[in-house]
C-alpha cells in the first residue's frame, strides 16, 4: 500500500528519516548508480546541484549494498523500502528485505564503511563476515558507499550513526529468531514490538531480552488467544515488570519489560 | 487523511503505556498488550502489503470489555496515580478500537 504511512512503522523511536544517496566513486566523481526514485525525482545521476562532498542528499536513497559490476546498485529497492519502513537500518540486515547472507554482509560492511567514513575511520577491510559475500567475489573490491554523500557532523551524519549503532549493535545475526508473526512476518512482528516495547534498549538488547525470557517465562501462563485463532500463554511478572506471550511451540508473539 | 489514516496515525502516536504493580491492572496492562497484538497483525499487513485479514478474535467485543473493566478499576482506584494510568489504557483501547474499525471499514466494505 502506498500512502504516508510508509517510515512510520518506528513511530516510537524515531519520525526523522534517514535518507543519503547514492554509490558514489571517490576517484572519479561520479555516481555508479542510477536514482531508484528516478520516476519521483526525474534526475538518474544528478546529486545535490553536482557537489555531493559539499552538499547533502535529504531526499535521496542510501544504497547500502554493493554494487554490481555494470556499477548497478543492488538490492536498492528492497533498501529503500526497508527505510521507508522502519527508519532504521538494522532492519537491512534480516531476511526481511534481503534474505542472503551476503546480502546481510554486504549491508554490514556497506553500514560501517559509510559510518567509519563519517568519523574519519579506514573502511572495514575484506573480507567481510561473511567470507562468500558477493562484494568479496567482485575481486575483492569494495563497494563504493555513499562517501561524500553526508556531510560530517550534519545532522543526517547525526541520524546516521543512530541508526547505524542500531545496526551495529546486532552484529548481522537475525533479530527476529524466536519470534512469530501471525499475519504479519516474523521480521514484521519484531519490528513493532520492539518499536513498542522496546523503549531505551537497541534492538539486539531487546531480541536477547526477549529470546532469554522465554526460554524460561516465570509464572503460570495464562492461555490467550492469538490473532489468528491458535491459543498461547500470557506471562506476566506480578506486581509488574517483564512478561510476554509465547504460542504453542514457545515462539514469542511479543515481549515487553515493563 | 482518511478515517482510517487518521485513526492509525493516532494509534501509532501513542505511547504504549506501561503496567502497575497493582496486579488487577497490571493484569488489564497484560491484555492490552495482547489487544495491540491483534490489532498490529491485521492493521499492520494492510499498510504494509494490502492484505485483507481481519482477526480470528473479536477484537472489538473484547477490547470493549477490556475498556469497561479499566473503568471498573478506576471508579474502585485509591489513588490518582493508577487513576491516571488507568486513564492512559482507556485512551489507548480507544485507540485500538477506532483503528481497528477504522480497518474494518475499509478493507472489508460493506457489499
Amino acid at each position: 500500500m502506498q500512502g504516508p504511512w510508509r517510515g512510520r512503522l518506528r513511530r516510537r523511536r524515531s519520525s526523522t528519516r534517514v535518507a543519503v544517496g547514492r554509490y558514489y566513486d571517490p576517484q572519479t566523481g561520479q555516481f555508479l548508480s542510477v536514482d531508484p526514485l528516478v520516476d519521483e525525482t526525474g534526475e538518474p545521476y544528478a546529486y545535490a546541484e553536482d557537489d555531493p562532498v559539499n552538499s547533502s542528499d535529504p531526499t535521496g536513497l542510501w544504497c547500502i549494498f554493493g554494487h554490481n559490476p555494470n556499477g548497478g546498485c543492488r538490492g536498492s529497492a528492497t533498501v529503500v523500502n526497508a527505510w521507508h519502513q522502519t527508519d532504521n537500518a538494522w532492519d537491512c540486515l534480516t531476511s526481511a528485505c534481503y534474505t542472503t547472507k551476503q546480502g546481510a554482509a554486504n549491508a554490514w560492511a556497506g553500514a560501517h564503511n559509510t559510518l567509519n567514513y563519517i568519523s574519519g575511520l579506514p573502511p572495514v577491510p575484506a573480507p567481510y563476515p561473511c567470507s562468500n559475500s558477493d562484494a568479496y567475489a567482485l575481486g575483492g573490491q569494495l563497494p563504493y558507499f555513499a562517501v561524500g554523500l553526508v556531510v560530517p557532523g550534519s545532522e543526517e551524519a547525526a541520524l546516521l550513526e543512530e541508526a547505524l549503532a542500531d545496526e551495529g549493535s546486532s552484529g548481522g545475526i537475525d533479530l527476529a529468531a524466536g519470534w512469530r508473526g501471525t499475519n504479519m512476518t516474523d521480521q514484521e512482528s519484531f519490528a513493532y514490538h520492539y518499536a513498542v516495547h522496546g523503549d531505551g534498549l537497541t534492538p539486539l538488547e531487546y531480541a536477547q531480552d526477549a529470546q532469554a525470557w522465554a526460554a524460561s517465562p516465570s509464572g503460570a501462563g495464562t492461555p490467550v488467544q492469538l490473532a489468528d485463532g491458535s491459543w498461547g500463554l500470557r506471562y506476566r511478572t506480578p506486581g509488574g515488570g517483564p512478561g510476554g506471550i509465547l504460542d504453542s511451540n514457545g515462539s514469542i508473539v511479543t515481549f515487553w519489560t515493563h | 487523511m482518511n478515517e482510517f489514516d487518521e485513526a492509525v496515525a493516532a494509534w501509532q502516536t501513542l505511547p504504549f503505556p506501561p503496567g502497575s504493580a497493582s496486579d488487577a491492572i497490571d493484569e488489564l496492562h497484560a491484555d492490552l498488550v495482547l489487544a495491540d497484538s491483534w490489532v498490529a497483525e491485521s492493521v499492520i499487513p494492510y499498510i504494509e502489503r494490502g492484505s485483507r485479514q481481519l482477526s480470528n478474535v473479536d477484537v472489538i467485543k473484547r477490547l470493549s470489555e477490556f475498556r469497561s473493566r479499566a473503568t471498573e478499576l478506576r471508579e474502585s482506584s485509591e489513588s490518582q496515580e493508577d487513576e491516571q494510568l488507568l486513564d492512559s489504557y482507556r485512551e489507548y483501547i480507544d485507540s485500538l478500537l477506532r483503528a481497528y474499525r477504522a480497518f474494518v471499514d475499509l478493507a472489508m466494505p460493506k457489499v
